[in-house]
């Protein structure tokens, strides 16, 4: 991963992370109370709602009332009140009630007439296509039943109303169910005596399908529970009439919502919220429905009702659906609105951070850059000439401390004395019209005067404009050059002194050599003892001998000194052959050596060579050949180096070969270093001064060539003299 | 008229040496004239106008190359054949030899045989 990917990753977690929290939020809240409001809403309702079934039920409990008081107004009813419930009037009084009754089918399931001591005087059935009048003999007494002995204690104007109960016919619950409720009053007759009661039995089925129709227009499940919690319209019709059927004692609300019933069964009213959903209730007294003589206190406590609302939380959602789809689909499109808005932000932070980083780093570079330079670096700021910045390499150089250098103008490093002829150049210098000055004196801590090279350029900082220079300490370095070029004088005049000493050595060897071969000479011809002569010949030899040591010094003096030069003319090979082989005539007659030349027919009749110097070599190496062969051969090969042959350009091989003593292996390593001549018995028999082979060496390497050799001790040698470039024309 | 050799080295053992050698031609009536110095030689070359002289170069008062310039580019002299006899064989030597004018350069140690052999064609009297 980039620092950048890093940075903005980072950055991108610091902006979206919060504002994503804050729409999370925010939406959270938003739901929540919109999900309260949906709450309120359905609460209102459902309390609206459950006035209305309160009322609704009232009219119907009065509406039965109403009947009952009807009833009990007729004149038939009030003759047999009068009549002391006679027989006769009795009868009346049973038409009425059968056509009442019969007129009420669906409402009504019986209606009943009680004495006073609860025996059934009149009963008239509904069932289920008929109305049917009781004959005298299945009227029964009812005198333990709780509805008689609750309504007789009743005074006038009372109403009973029994709590809601399954119709149980000659001690068997009727199936279908048939539930009921029954509504009964108190008679009187004129004088106030008790007479006995009317009862109506009201089939509640309707009223409950009424409920359940006005329910489903409310949203969540409707019930009805008794006080002790059994259901008279449950969630499932299966949960109903626990209180009577014994198979289904277990199902109450209780049971059902244990978290709640503590609140439904204790409180009046309510509105609950739970995780379950929302739970909104009232309680009926049904005896305060009366409203002949409403009560304040219902008389009978646990005759109530409580109608719940349950509206479960997944129903309340649903109601919310779209909106919360829409609040997702708007959530979602904020958070990406979001993600790419944090992005573009985070893009640029993560840049700016970036390039802040990367300035730092350039900072910090410049600073080691400008901290381990080892020239002194200033900046000078122009208009004042104060220096602003410099680093250690000044410090050390100047010797004062960072904080000295910087208190000071830059005029001020300068030596006064010498600052007149400064000032024109360095103020050239610092306005950045001049780059480089040599050899700037500046004053050190010490009083000592310090010179340097001084690069430098302007530039801004700070809307200041600044000349950065670098200073290079060069004291040393001049200080060096004057030793050089001292040494350098005292070398050439070493060496002028040595190419003088050799010169005149020379010169002073030679005239006194001159003397002593001359006046040998000159004696030769003046002796004739033989002895003599031979001495003669001894200083004679001699002599020669260190001539030619002398000479071959001053050669390799001159040669080593590099004072030759290259001379190049055309020249026939035979006719160098022929002067060689022509100056040891004497010493091939003498051995009689077998002489052979051999030069390669393909060669041009005259080739460009330093002739001299290539004699020089050639008499050398010839000569040795020839000094140390003894008897046999001594062969010249002139021939063209096969391998080296280029378009225009050749090189070219002379090749000496002799049958003399040839040279031990171990001599092979020293044997063109100078004053290297065999030691021992050779010494004595071969003269020679040691640098002959030295000589041609270096000769033969002047010549861009080389020289080599192969040996065979005993047997013979052969020296290779190679001259490279030798052109083609 | 007798034909003259000057004969010009500082070292009067060379001197001796060259005398000693040209003896041959004393005999035949050749004048030997010798001089230790430059100045000397020049005044001799002035005075006698020898037909060949042998010169030393390194020598005290005056050298042999300043005499030999004087002789044959500002007095042009005429006649004198000289020969630079010097201990310095060298290539710069001998070019500075031909510059001031002298007919030939010969290096010691000289061969006294060849000395003799070269006076005689000079003089012409082989």
């Amino acid at each position: 991963m980039t620092k950048k990917t890093r940075w903005l990753i980072r950055y991108l977690l610091y902006i979206f992370l919060p504002s994503f929290l804050i729409l999370g939020t925010f939406n959270y809240y938003y739901y929540t109370s919109e999900f309260n409001k949906s709450q309120i809403i359905i609460q209102h309702s459902l309390v609206k709602e459950l006035k209305h079934q309160k009322l609704f039920l009232k009219n119907m409990i009065n509406n039965i009332h109403d009947d009952l008081i009807f009833l009990s107004s007729t004149s038939s009813f009030k003759k047999f009140i009068i009549n002391k419930l006679s027989s006769k009037h009795r009868d009346d009084l049973s038409n009425n009630f059968y056509n009442f009754m019969s007129i009420n089918k669906k409402k009504y399931d019986q209606l009943r007439f009680l004495d006073n001591t609860g025996k059934e005087l009149i009963r008239v059935n509904n069932l289920e296509n008929h109305t049917e009048l009781a004959n005298e003999k299945k009227l029964q007494n009812k005198s333990n039943r709780y509805y008689f002995l609750k309504t007789i204690q009743l005074s006038a104007n009372d109403l009973y109303i029994s709590p809601i109960d399954l119709n149980i016919e000659y001690n068997q619950i009727e199936i279908p169910f048939k539930p009921v409720i029954r509504l009964a009053i108190p008679i009187f007759d004129d004088l106030g005596n008790k007479r006995g009661i009317l009862i109506i039995n009201y089939l509640i089925k309707k009223l409950l399908y009424y409920l359940s129709a006005m329910s489903q227009q409310a949203p969540g499940q409707y019930m009805i529970i008794n006080s002790k919690g059994y259901f008279i319209k449950g969630i499932n019709p299966s949960d109903e009439w626990g209180f009577i059927l014994t198979e289904r004692k277990d199902k109450t609300f209780q049971n059902i919502f244990p978290e709640i019933w503590n609140k439904v069964s204790t409180q009046e009213s309510g509105e609950l919220r739970t995780d379950k959903g929302l739970f909104t209730y009232v309680t009926l007294y049904p005896d305060q429905f009366n409203k002949q003589s409403p009560m304040v206190q219902p008389r009978d406590p646990n005759n109530k009702y409580k109608m719940v609302y349950y509206v479960p939380k997944s129903q309340i959602k649903d109601s919310l659906g779209t909106n919360l789809k829409d609040l997702l689909r708007i959530t979602l499109s904020i958070g990406l609105l979001l993600l790419i808005l944090s992005t573009f932000i985070s893009n640029l932070f993560a840049n700016h951070k970036i390039s802040q980083l990367k300035l730092h780093e350039r900072e910090d570079n410049y600073k080691t850059v400008f901290e381990t330079s080892l020239d002194g670096i200033l900046i000078v700021d122009i208009n004042s000439n104060q220096i602003l910045q410099t680093n250690r390499a000044m410090c050390d150089m100047i010797g004062c401390d960072f904080q000295r250098i910087k208190s000071k103008t830059f005029f001020e490093l300068l030596p006064p004395d010498q600052l007149n002829d400064l000032l024109d150049d360095l103020t050239l210098f610092l306005q950045g019209i001049r780059h480089n000055l040599p050899n700037i004196p500046l004053l050190s801590k010490t009083g000592s005067i310090i010179y340097v090279d001084v690069t430098g350029n302007n530039i801004i900082i700070d809307n200041t404009d600044c000349n950065v220079g670098f200073y290079r300490n060069i004291t040393r370095r001049l200080q060096y050059e004057k030793d050089l070029i001292v040494m350098k004088d005292r070398a050439e005049i070493a060496n002028r002194t040595k190419s003088e000493f050799l010169s005149i050595m020379n010169h002073e060897l030679r005239t006194p050599l001159n003397a002593i071969l001359g006046f040998s000479q000159l004696l030769q011809e003046e002796i004739n003892n033989k002895n003599h002569l031979e001495y003669i010949q001894i200083i004679l030899d001699s002599g020669k001998s260190l001539l030619t040591l002398i000479n071959d010094i001053l050669d390799l003096s001159n040669l080593e000194s590099g004072n030759v030069s290259m001379n190049l003319k055309p020249v026939n090979i035979y006719s160098i052959i022929g002067q060689i082989l022509s100056v040891y005539k004497m010493d091939i007659m003498e051995k009689k050596l077998d002489i052979e030349y051999h030069v390669d027919k393909t060669l041009p009749e005259k080739l460009l060579l330093d002739v001299k110097r290539l004699r020089q070599v050639l008499l050398n190496v010839v000569g040795n050949a020839i000094k140390f062969t003894d008897k046999g051969y001594v062969k010249i090969h002139v021939f063209r180096e096969t391998e080296d042959i280029q378009p225009d350009k050749y090189s070219l091989v002379f090749a000496i070969e002799d049958s003399g003593i040839g040279i031990p292996q171990e001599y092979l390593d020293d044997i063109f270093k100078p004053f290297k001549q065999l030691d021992g018995n050779t010494n004595r028999k071969y003269s020679g001064t040691g640098l002959g082979l030295t000589i041609c060496k270096r000769l033969v390497e002047m010549m861009n060539g080389e020289i080599t050799l192969e040996t065979i001790s005993g047997q013979g040698t052969t020296f290779f003299i190679k001259l490279r470039d030798i052109p083609n024309s | 008229m007798n034909k003259k050799i000057l004969i010009v080295d500082d070292e009067s053992y060379i001197r001796l040496l060259l005398e000693q050698t040209l003896e041959p031609y004393e005999k035949k009536g050749v004048k030997i004239i010798s001089a230790s110095n430059g100045k000397q030689a020049l005044d001799i070359i002035q005075s006698e106008i020898p037909d060949l002289v042998f010169l030393d170069v390194m020598m005290p008062e005056m050298n042999g190359f300043d005499v030999c310039q004087t002789v044959k580019k500002e007095l042009q002299v005429k006649n004198v054949y000289i020969i630079i006899l010097s201990a310095k064989g060298q290539e710069v030597d001998k070019k500075k030899g031909k510059e001031v004018g002298a007919d030939d350069y010969m290096t010691k140690p000289f061969d006294p045989d060849i000395i003799t052999e070269r006076a005689g064609e000079i003089l012409g009297l082989k």
